[in-house]
Order: structure tokens, then C-alpha cells, then sequence
């Protein structure tokens, strides 16, 4: 049975609010999603009846808390079909790809190259940048006319100095999907690395990181109806043993002495200080609940709307970016109307309680590729209908015509 | 469909006034608003404390770009001094505003800003006595 966004609703406050009498469109999922009574309740009930530090409290409420903040390293490493021990928490998937970047950078030599593509988001492109000043070698690979990844330049790019290949699952701009496993086997093929940036697939697809078999996994909670400020690296727990650790503290150690210590077991070993054991909680509530719904009827909901959309994209001929086909492409869409601006078109479309974004999309070099300075987003989730792109597309037709027509001087 | 968009603001923005280089203008300087990618860069040739001439390049919103196009109208024949005081308000009334989001403020305001910072520089360099001004948001 299809997902049915009407069944879900209820369970997100949030989208009851209205503005200047309209009832919230909310269409700014890939940048963070809305959140269900659930994952709030997790929240609540975790402060007012669990709360303790985790690890070492000798007390019942803090072996509590430490179980369900396991448990929820549990959860969300079964959801992805991975081990728990290889499930690191984070902030986001920006912390993930900056911990990666550190301790990998740490083995990698002048010359050495990371490899990764145009169609990158910021945080998986800055923190790598930092290695190029340490000799690391940093380069994309191009894009295909209709926005998917040149295999070919893949291919050529792909040589024996390059250490780590990295990219995006799912383009947070294009929409593109792209084929997480073929190009895993190709770059392990040479030798090479593998870091998946899952940001926006995790929280649409059904996502198995045994089937794909990447090293390492970057995610984040709030992308996928959890709380800010907690997200997840996941990676093969034995190559998280040789790696160095990120952030030093409490936690993270099994002797201290006066100038050495050592490293607790993984993933311990990367989680120094106190943990954001509430939000990990909160993301096993996210995930419990996805669950329940199953991500391919997720993953289907999405696919339909994204395919509306784009057909009633093409058919006002109003210019969207990435593949044409549906098939090949996560829930959103980033488009521009000629003559209007990004930033008029969200303004004008929060008039009628429209919610997107618009702006570069922390992907400046894929905007400078596409030729642009900046686009306006619509981005989908398990509880946007039919109707919301309706709103939606009778809003962008009202604002073409606003911009149009040719003002007189009075 | 939106009393932010309005005749004179859609007006400005398809059909800019001043808009250009002057290569002998005495203050030049551009700015971009970090948040929306707006970009601005204005050209201001002086004679004695007035503005004689005032031109602007730059790529952005409408309302950036309308206040752009609005405010080199207004600046010229004003003191550096005058320009230097305006202040939001004076934005807001320039460009027929009642009001705008926290956000779109910084659009409006852009060009303003830049350009008092650009006269602030110009004066301490060549020691005038035009205090940095309360053309900061309130």
C-alpha cells in the first residue's frame, strides 16, 4: 500500500501552523525536516524521566540512559544494515566528513589524491581543501550535460594516487542519484577509499551499506525527522581501529598517562566529552518511526511527487536543472523563472505560506557550473501532497507573470 | 500579488538608473550580502563634500538591485555627511516599504551600506571629518 501523506500529518504539529491565514506548504526538506510528536516525545520523556551521563555511572538512571543511547546506536545501524560498532554519532554529516578528512588526512602523503565530483555540497569539499595544504592533491569529477556524473571522467580520474574517492549519494541541488555501488566497486577496483555522502539519501531510500559497500557513510538526524545536532559516520568498524582519533577528551580513552594515552574501542574512540545522548535518542525515535513506514514506500511517495512536479515544471516551461527522468532522481527540484530572482521567487511564494529555499544550496562550483547564481529549491517528504505542489505551481505561474511584465515609468 | 513588489521597485529593478563604472570616481567600492549572494559595487565621483555622480554595478534580488538603482538617484547632490546619516528608515521610505522581513533587509540595505562604508574609508583617508555614521540598522 502507497504511502498516504494524509496518515501521517497528524503527527507533525508544525505543519498545523498557518501564515497570513494560509496553511504551511512546507517544501524545504533537504534542508531539514520537519519533526512528529514521536521523535518530540522521545525528547521530553528522555529529560524528564532518564536523563544522566552515559558510560561509568554506577547508578541505575545512568545505566538507563546509557542503554538507550546504545540502543539507539543500535537502531540507527540496523536501519542502514550496518553494526552498531561502526556507528559513530556526530553533529551532522559535516562533522562526519571533517573527522574522516582529519584522521584520514593524517596517513595520506604529498601527492596523494582525494577524488571527488562537482556536484558537492560545501562540507564535502572544504574539509578536503584543508589537505591541500599539506601536499593532498583535490579533484572533481565533471557532470553530463543533464546533471548526472561523467562515468568516463571517473574513470580517468580514477588512478593509482587517488586515495579516497567521495561523493554524494543523492545532489541536494540536481536531485541526481547516483550509483552508489557501481562506483564503489570501481574506485575499490584501483585500491581507493570510498566515503558516501548520504545526507540526502538515508532520510528518502532505502539505503544498505552492506550492499553497497562503501567505507565510510555520513548522515545527519535532522534531515530524516530527527533532532539538530546529531548525526552519524558510519564506517567498516575494522578501518575505524586504524584510524586515528578525531576529537580528544573524556570517553574516548582507555589509560591516560602524563604524555601518551590510549584509545578506547571503536566507536567510542571517536566520541569524546560528553555524547548528545537526548538527540541520539530522539534520532532512534526518527528512525523507529521510518521504519514502521518502510523507506520504500518513502522512497515511491517521493518519486511521485518529484515526477507531478516536474512535469508541471515542463509543461509551464519553466527551467529546472538535473535529469529529466524522474527515475533517476531523488524528492526535490531547483528551478528558475527568467527575469526573476531565487530569492524574490521564496519571497513571494512565503506570501502564500510556501516554504522553500533559494539561494546557492551550499554548492557554489556546481552553480558556477550550471552557469547560475543562485536557485530556488522545492524539496519533498512523506507528509507533502499533490495539493502542495499545486499551491506550489499556481504560485510560481502568479510570480512569472509579476516579473513579465514590462513596468512603465509613472 | 505582493505589495513588496510594487509598480516603482519592479520598475527600478528591469529598468536601472545609473548603472555602470566611472573610472575616475574617487570612492569605489563593492560588497556582497553573504546570505543571498547579492553583489554590488558603486561608484561615487565627488565634488568638494557632495556627491556629484554615483553609479552602481551588480547582480541580485529586485530589491537589492531596485535599492541599488533608487539610491543613486537619491545620493546625488548630498552631502557625504547626509549620506552617511541615512539609515533604514530612510531606505524603507526611499524605496515605498512599509516594511520586510529581517532577511530581505539585508537586501534592501545592501547598497547603502556599502556605500557609506566606502565614504567612511574615503573621508578618514583623506582626513575629513565625517563620523562613521548611525546608518546602521537600529
Amino acid at each position: 500500500m502507497s504511502l498516504k501523506p494524509e496518515y501521517v500529518r497528524p503527527d507533525f504539529p508544525v505543519l498545523d501552523r498557518t501564515f497570513g491565514g494560509q496553511k504551511l506548504a512546507y517544501l524545504d526538506n533537504a534542508a531539514t525536516t520537519q519533526k512528529p510528536r514521536q521523535v518530540i516525545e522521545a525528547l521530553v520523556d528522555f529529560y524528564s524521566k532518564s536523563n544522566a551521563n552515559v558510560h561509568r555511572g554506577a547508578y541505575q538512571l545512568a545505566g538507563e540512559a546509557t542503554e538507550l543511547y546504545e540502543g539507539a546506536r543500535e537502531k540507527v545501524a540496523g536501519f542502514i544494515g550496518g553494526k552498531p560498532e561502526g556507528l559513530v554519532f556526530v553533529r551532522g554529516a559535516t562533522e562526519a566528513i571533517n573527522l574522516v578528512a582529519y584522521s584520514l588526512g593524517k596517513v595520506l602523503r604529498p601527492g596523494d589524491k582525494v577524488l571527488t565530483t562537482m556536484m558537492e555540497h560545501h562540507s564535502n569539499i572544504v574539509p578536503w581543501q584543508f589537505l591541500e595544504k599539506y601536499g593532498v592533491k583535490l579533484e572533481y569529477v565533471n557532470l553530463t550535460e543533464n546533471g548526472e556524473l561523467s562515468i568516463e571522467d571517473f574513470e580517468s580520474k580514477l588512478d593509482e594516487r587517488v586515495k579516497l574517492f567521495t561523493f554524494t549519494h543523492v545532489s541536494n541541488v540536481l536531485g541526481t542519484v547516483n550509483a552508489a555501488s557501481y562506483l564503489t566497486d570501481k574506485a575499490h577496483k584501483n585500491g581507493s577509499l570510498v566515503l558516501l555522502d548520504c545526507a540526502q539519501s538515508v532520510p528518502h531510500m532505502p539505503v544498505s551499506a552492506s550492499e553497497i559497500g562503501a567505507d565510510f557513510y555520513a548522515f545527519s538526524g535532522h534531515k530524516m525527522l530527527g533532532p539538530m545536532g546529531i548525526g552519524c559516520l558510519y564506517a567498516k568498524p575494522d578501518l575505524l581501529e586504524h584510524l586515528d582519533p578525531f576529537h580528544g577528551g573524556g570517553d574516548m580513552i582507555k589509560q591516560v598517562h602524563l604524555h601518551e594515552s590510549s584509545w578506547n574501542d571503536v566507536p567510542h574512540k571517536f566520541e569524546a566529552g560528553t555524547p548528545n545522548v537526548a538527540d541520539a535518542v530522539g534520532l532512534g525515535a526518527a528512525v523507529d518511526y521510518l521504519t514502521r513506514l518502510g523507506m520504500s514506500r518513502v522512497e515511491d511517495h517521493e518519486r511521485k511527487l518529484t515526477e507531478y512536479v516536474l512535469k508541471r515544471l515542463g509543461d509551464e516551461k519553466i527551467k529546472y536543472y538535473g535529469p529529466s527522468d524522474h527515475s533517476k532522481r531523488g524528492g526535490l527540484v531547483s528551478f528558475n523563472i527568467e527575469g526573476a530572482h531565487p530569492h524574490d521567487v521564496a519571497t513571494l511564494l512565503d506570501e502564500r505560506a510556501i516554504a522553500v529555499r533559494a539561494g546557492h544550496h551550499c554548492a557554489q562550483p556546481l552553480m558556477e557550473w550550471l552557469g547560475v547564481d543562485s536557485t530556488t529549491r522545492a524539496s519533498f517528504y512523506i507528509y507533502n501532497t499533490m495539493e502542495e505542489i499545486d499551491r506550489l505551481m499556481d504560485a510560481l505561474i502568479g510570480v512569472r507573470r509579476l516579473f513579465s511584465k514590462r513596468v512603465r515609468a509613472k | 500579488m505582493s505589495e513588496m513588489y510594487a509598480e516603482n521597485i519592479l520598475y527600478h529593478y528591469q529598468n536601472p538608473s545609473n548603472k555602470g563604472v566611472i573610472p575616475e570616481a574617487q570612492v569605489k567600492i563593492e560588497d556582497t550580502n553573504v546570505l543571498c549572494g547579492d553583489k554590488v559595487a558603486l561608484y561615487a565621483k565627488l565634488s568638494g563634500d557632495k556627491i556629484e555622480r554615483l553609479t552602481f554595478e551588480g547582480s541580485g534580488c529586485a530589491i537589492s538591485m531596485a535599492s541599488a538603482s533608487m539610491l543613486t538617484e537619491k545620493a546625488v547632490g548630498m552631502s557625504v555627511k547626509e549620506v552617511v546619516a541615512m539609515n533604514q528608515k530612510d531606505v524603507m521610505d526611499m524605496m515605498g516599504l512599509p516594511s520586510l522581513t529581517p532577511m530581505r533587509v539585508k537586501c534592501a540595505m545592501l547598497s547603502l551600506r556599502t556605500l557609506q562604508k566606502g565614504l567612511v574609508a574615503y573621508e578618514s583617508k583623506n582626513g575629513g571629518q565625517s563620523p562613521p555614521g548611525n546608518g546602521s540598522e537600529p
